[in-house]
């Protein structure tokens, strides 16, 4: 054991104290990725700790290490208090303690989250997960935190995380509204609400938002109040990212301005849309340069001559790397032999099939035929096709043929096995 | 000159910068590696960077680390591939996960440095505002200190506790709150 004149002379013959010879900002940025009851307890490390952290301009208040939660409460409460007047640049608030859920406290934690936009806050987020303690109880499972009665107005919010919460299209229309500056906003195993009386159809509408993502959203109670399906609007005029990952619930999704993205990501392997409805959401995203769009093939496509109409003239000019699911080969590939007509600038194409016992026949055995009759294209800039299937997936082999026969300048095409299970 | 830079400096056609140290070593590096550095950015912006980059803070140790950091993390900023398309905050999107993996090996053993150069590390990526940089190891020095009383701490970083046990038992109790 050191006395504390050996700690002192250790200290003098190694690099001394170098941490808190650190700039106060630079012991910020390290108190910033601490929780804050770690970034807290620094105050007795000594004098020059002593008022650090009521400085930080941002705050992880995570639940993590509470073993209730009234402790937890009582904690940020005095936390909030106890803090200087120093303008927030994130707040981060994680309720991941066993049995600690926002929801049964909402009203506090609408202080907090009130707290955090009062003091001019530019990044959020608000995480109520614990996912295993929610739905032990089959009987009352414990609600998701409701986030539309709390007032989301700041003209400082710049980021936006929620997970795990609950909203409905009517709070949905006035968080947007109420942050007229949010460019970036993620939404992950979120609820959304919606019946006419809570504000109709959910709109993402928002003319700063520049980068959206949403993830395993639900959007419930469409079939029990025997809705017609459930229509999500996406209209963000300077949105330059977008993915939109599963969505629950009878969702459709509707791209109305989304001229300026540059990339969009859409996994929609659960959907209820149409071929039709595809070839819209494409038709929406001529400006892109990077494309993802996985909708699952479904044999109950009734192809109709109309289908194409959304598509019909679309130029995809800046598109350099695309990604699609086996839904472009349904008629003949005539989707996919489209859209490589008409980028003329693509570089990179990727095609994740599907296993063929979902696909079921797809139909290309008439491909023979369909070759022959159309004129081969150009698509010069393509270098890179890559085509992911499961082994022994017999439709690869036809869908090179096309591919070999239609393009004027083939590329290299290399086959990978699909992964996982 | 310093061999600190080869491979991508051959290819003659960017816009080279010299960078130098605080014990006069220089070192060539490319206007990609060297602009995630804001600071160096705002000088090539303002055209003072004639005649190389003089950066007092910096010893030459320090400053090849620096760039060996730079020079990983632009050509992942450059996009993918080598496409020109550089659009870097879709994370979310394929951007080649291989890719992503073999950075994030590259920062872990990147880390694997001294207490002293850790901090040596931090001044000059706070000096040179490399964002980048300065979150890999502040957060390093984070996770070195999460979950840790501060007695632990104390030991760990040397620090001198100049507060008389009078004073600490004042402050642990204005601060009883976070330490129940």
């Amino acid at each position: 054991m050191d006395t504390p004149s050996g700690k002192r002379a250790k200290a003098m013959d190694a690099a001394g104290d170098r941490i808190s010879d650190l700039p106060d900002e630079v012991r910020h940025h390290v108190l910033s990725f601490l929780p804050a009851s770690d970034a807290v307890r620094t105050c007795v490390l000594s004098p020059m700790w002593r008022q650090l952290w009521a400085s930080a301009p941002r705050l992880n208040v995570d639940a993590e290490g509470f073993t209730s939660q009234s402790s937890f409460i009582k904690f940020v409460n005095a936390l909030l208090l106890s803090r200087g007047c120093i303008p927030l640049e994130s707040f981060w608030l994680r309720a991941n303690g066993p049995g600690i859920f926002l929801e049964n406290f909402r009203d506090t934690a609408y202080l907090w989250i009130r707290y955090a936009l009062c003091s001019n806050v530019e990044e959020l987020g608000v995480d109520d997960y614990n996912q295993n303690d929610r739905f032990e109880d089959r009987e009352n499972p414990i609600e998701f935190f409701q986030i539309q009665h709390c007032p989301f107005t700041s003209s400082y919010l710049k980021k936006l995380h929620l997970c795990y919460v609950y909203i409905n299209s009517r709070g949905l229309k006035k968080l947007f509204s109420g942050c007229p500056v949010l460019e970036d906003l993620e939404m992950i195993n979120c609820e959304i609400f919606h019946t006419e009386n809570f504000g109709g159809q959910p709109e993402f509408s928002s003319a700063s938002l520049k980068s959206l993502s949403i993830e395993y959203v639900d959007f419930p109670y469409a079939l029990d109040y025997d809705m017609s399906d459930c229509y999500i609007v996406i209209n963000m005029p300077s949105l330059v990212s977008l993915h939109v990952g599963t969505l629950l619930g009878c969702t459709l999704l509707s791209l109305e301005d989304v001229q300026s993205l540059i990339t969009a990501s859409i996994d929609l392997y659960t959907s209820i849309h149409t071929f039709a409805d595809c070839c819209k959401i494409l038709g929406a995203l001529s400006n892109v340069k990077k494309l993802e769009l996985l909708f699952p093939y479904d044999l109950g496509w009734k192809y109709s001559m109309q289908d194409d109409t959304h598509l019909c003239g679309v130029v995809f000019t800046n598109l350099l790397t695309l990604s699609l699911s086996d839904w472009c080969l349904y008629d003949n590939c005539k989707l996919l032999l489209y859209l490589l007509e008409h980028s003329p600038n693509l570089e990179k194409l990727t095609l994740k099939m599907s296993e063929p016992h979902f696909r079921g026949n797809i139909g290309l055995s008439c491909s023979a035929a369909s070759v022959k009759s159309a004129t081969p294209f150009n698509c010069e800039k393509l270098r890179k096709v890559e085509i992911v299937c499961s082994k022994g997936d017999k439709i690869v082999g036809r869908l090179v043929t096309i591919l070999l026969n239609k393009m004027k300048s083939p590329p290299e095409i290399n086959i990978k096995p699909l992964s996982g299970v | 000159m310093a061999s600190a830079g080869s491979g991508d400096e051959k290819a003659a056609a960017a816009a080279m910068i010299t960078l130098i140290s605080s014990d006069n070593e220089k070192f060539e590096v490319t206007e990609a590696t060297a602009t995630l550095s804001q600071t160096i950015r705002h000088m090539i912006e303002d055209g003072c960077t004639d005649g190389g980059v003089p950066l007092p803070n910096v010893t030459s140790k320090i400053l090849a680390r620096v760039i060996e950091y730079c020079k990983k993390h632009a050509t992942a900023a450059a996009g993918e591939e080598g496409s020109s398309s550089s659009f870097s905050d879709a994370a979310f999107l394929e951007v080649d996960r291989a890719f992503l993996e073999e950075l994030e090996e590259f920062d872990d053993a990147f880390l694997e440095v001294d207490r002293a150069t850790l901090f040596d590390l931090i001044l000059a990526a706070n000096y040179l505002d490399i964002k980048g940089l300065l979150n890999l190891t502040c957060q390093k020095v984070a996770d070195s200190v999460k979950g840790k009383t501060p007695e632990q701490i104390r030991e760990m970083y040397n620090i001198v506790n100049d507060l008389t046990p009078e004073e600490e038992a004042e402050i642990r109790r204005e601060t009883q709150w976070a330490f129940e």
